[in-house]
């Protein structure tokens, strides 16, 4: 070992032994009173506000998700100047569709 | 067994037997956290931890002891901590070697009580330590402190952080590595002056 690495390794001794000898914070009677006051607040909140069933939490659960879902969705229409009445049209004229419409022609009565 | 029917009871809506957890457990809570915070951090943090586990109290998992998950929630909200700490870190390494110039002559020459007292000079180790923890990413320094500091098995630091004991080995031998490199450099500003 060189007389760096003893160097080194000293004081790495030093540093462990200062964290193992570390004043160790003992709680307060304050400190309790402190804790129980806020858990009694946060029994109260609970009560006041409750979720009755895992039903409900599990909507709320996903309630940001599927409204930025339904968000993004509604842009998409919104951003496309196509609407879903437009969207049907063009798909009744589209050839990959036309034989389809064409077989329910009798059952709709003729409309197609 | 005793401990399952007081957390049903308080899950019951007997807040105030939850006095009970907290004297048994505020103490080796403060002391986990005295391990890993300064000082003048350790009371509020654990006033956190007990609040968030009674607030987490319906999700505990009772397959584990409940003492365990209550230092699980410690060990995580100093994650947090040092997270927060440890993107707006800085390190002006040439003031500290000049601060610690005699700590470091003392430490070399072994003469404990010639510069300081030795209380005196495990404070200002302890300065060194923590800038030198503040350098590592926040789980390798948890890990450093259990394992290495603290004295704890890997299998133990691996049960209390979730995660493998080889994910244990990698990370405690890779922030000695950088703790060793701090200490290195440290000496080397130190010989400069």
């Amino acid at each position: 070992m060189t007389s760096k690495q003893k160097s080194e390794e000293r004081v790495e001794q030093a540093l462990i032994h200062a964290h193992r000898h570390r004043p160790e914070v003992t709680p307060d009677a304050a400190f309790s009173q402190a804790v129980m006051r806020q858990v009694r607040m946060e029994a109260h909140r609970a009560a006041v506000a409750p979720l009755p069933d895992t039903g409900l939490r599990l909507i709320w659960r996903f309630a940001l998700a599927t409204c930025s879902v339904a968000a993004l969705g509604l842009a998409l229409v919104l951003a496309t100047d196509s609407g879903t009445e437009l969207l049907a049209l063009h798909l009744s004229f589209d050839p990959l569709f036309s034989p389809s419409w064409s077989l329910l022609a009798p059952t709709l009565g003729g409309l197609l | 067994m005793e401990e399952q029917a007081l957390i049903d009871r308080i899950m019951e809506g007997r807040v105030d037997e939850f006095a009970v957890l907290l004297a048994r457990y505020q103490g080796y809570v403060c002391r986990i956290l005295s391990g890993l915070l300064p000082s003048e951090l350790v009371t509020d943090m654990a006033h956190e931890v007990f609040v968030e586990a009674f607030r987490g109290l319906a999700g505990y998992q009772r397959r584990t002891a409940f003492k365990h998950w209550l230092a699980g929630i410690a060990l995580k909200r100093c994650q947090d901590h040092w997270r927060r700490q440890y993107r707006c870190r800085e390190t002006p390494f040439s003031t500290l070697a000049e601060e610690h110039q005699p700590w470091l002559e003392m430490v070399l020459a072994d003469e404990a009580s010639a510069v300081h007292s030795r209380s005196e000079a495990d404070a200002e180790a302890r300065e060194i330590l923590s800038r030198a923890l503040a350098t590592l990413p926040p789980k390798d320094r948890l890990v450093l402190t259990l394992v290495h500091l603290e004295g704890c098995s890997v299998r133990e630091t691996a049960a209390m952080l979730g995660i493998s004991t080889i994910n244990v080995k990698v990370r405690a031998h890779r922030s000695r590595k950088t703790l060793r490199t701090f200490i290195t450099a440290l000496l080397a500003e130190g010989e400069q002056r």
